[in-house]
């Protein structure tokens, strides 16, 4: 693999890690100017930065200009990629109002969805259905976690978030199995054939790491969550799960992005 | 019992959901991959898995001598974004290669070749 496909799939992921960051605090969190601040800009750069390196790996020696050019205003891509940058210029603009806030990351799930392998299929608004809410739901989910997290580690309202989090995060788990299994479906044609070769290897190593998920989530909900207002020792230990929650969902990202680049065996 | 409905369920909906192969692939092509053909064709027309960005998807087509015998630019069905053509004008017997790059709307580059013949 080229310097270049590393950069953008590196760019990949720290896009979407920005998206959840953007659900966590336009949804959950009442977070500080700064960090809103640097969420926006990460948000605006990287749509930017993607396209740009889409022109560079698409362009021969000495069309780089002419490509991207190409890329920015006669593809789908350079479109859902300036509009996100300006979704998140207006979300810079417009945080404090968290319904337009809210509004904002949803449009921008819903565009991310657009450049989906299903969106590219014969059901194209099918397809796109399916991988906003598989993104949508994971975005919740990792990003209710991290505010949890946040919050217990500064020793806010994290068991409050925790708390109201609980039905969200099992809806989210729901919606995330059902689409997970038809964007198998839609990328490979045949969900058995897809577990094959390296791509199956990816694929079953990000349903180990959900299902690993699912386990510390379960402690939590289970276990410590009715404890976390009376012990220290239930907080510490929640704040840990919750850790390695929110890192193995990092992963599962990591992955998931993996996945989307290349075709299955 | 609910979350059986919901497993069944959605197993039973990625049964039936479309496929897109996970980037674009040539489907088919006329003239087909190593035919021979008579009379010769006005163009060649390919197929995909997924729909193409027309801005940068093309084919060119060229005798075994390497001459380009594909005319005017190649374009993207309007009613179809799977289907990509190029006209050829009139092709004298002989061997012809097809050589095609085309990125889907997903952003994946693709690209390939085949030859057929006129008789």
């Amino acid at each position: 693999m080229a310097g270049l496909d590393i950069l953008a799939l590196l760019a990949r992921m720290v896009d979407l890690l920005a998206i959840v960051a953007l659900v966590s605090v336009s949804v959950f969190g009442r977070p500080s100017r700064r960090i809103i601040m640097i969420v926006c800009v990460v948000a605006i750069v990287l749509p930017l930065l993607r396209l740009v390196l889409q022109a560079a790996q698409l362009a021969d020696p000495g069309q780089f200009a002419r490509i991207l050019q190409l890329v920015a205003f006669d593809t789908r891509y350079g479109a859902v990629m300036l509009a996100r940058a300006v979704l998140a210029v207006l979300l810079l603009l417009a945080w404090r109002q968290r319904p337009l806030a809210i509004a904002l990351v949803l449009i921008d799930i819903a565009a991310l969805s657009l450049l989906g392998h299903g969106a590219a299929s014969s059901w194209p608004l099918f397809g796109a259905i399916v991988l906003g809410l598989h993104i949508g739901a994971a975005c919740l989910w990792l990003g209710g976690m991290a505010t949890a997290l946040f919050g217990i580690v500064k020793r806010q309202d994290g068991a409050a978030v925790l708390r109201g989090f609980a039905p969200l995060g099992l809806a989210c788990v729901a919606v995330l199995i059902v689409t997970g299994l038809l964007n198998v479906q839609i990328a490979s044609g045949d969900i058995l054939a897809a577990f094959a070769g390296g791509y199956g290897v990816v694929l079953i190593a990000k349903l180990l790491c959900f299902t690993a998920m699912l386990g510390l989530a379960a402690v939590n909900r289970f276990a410590l969550l009715r404890h976390l207002d009376r012990t220290g020792t239930a907080a510490h230990r929640a704040m840990l799960a919750l850790a390695g929650e929110t890192i193995l969902g990092a992963v599962v990202i990591v992955l998931a992005v993996l996945l989307s680049s290349g075709p299955p065996a | 019992m609910k979350a059986v409905i919901g497993i069944v369920t959605a197993l039973a909906l990625s049964l039936v959901a479309p496929s897109a192969w996970a980037h674009a692939s040539l489907q088919r092509a006329e003239p087909k991959v190593g035919s021979e053909v008579s009379p010769p064709p006005q163009k060649v027309q390919l197929w995909f898995t997924e729909a193409l960005e027309p801005a940068l998807s093309k084919i060119e087509v060229k005798t075994a001598a390497g001459k380009l015998v594909s005319t005017g630019q190649s374009d993207v069905a309007s009613d179809d974004r799977h289907r990509l053509q190029v006209g050829v004008g009139s092709l004298p017997p002989g061997l012809y290669r097809v050589e095609w790059s085309v990125v889907s709307v997903d952003g994946h580059k693709t690209s390939g070749n085949f030859t057929f013949t006129v008789k």
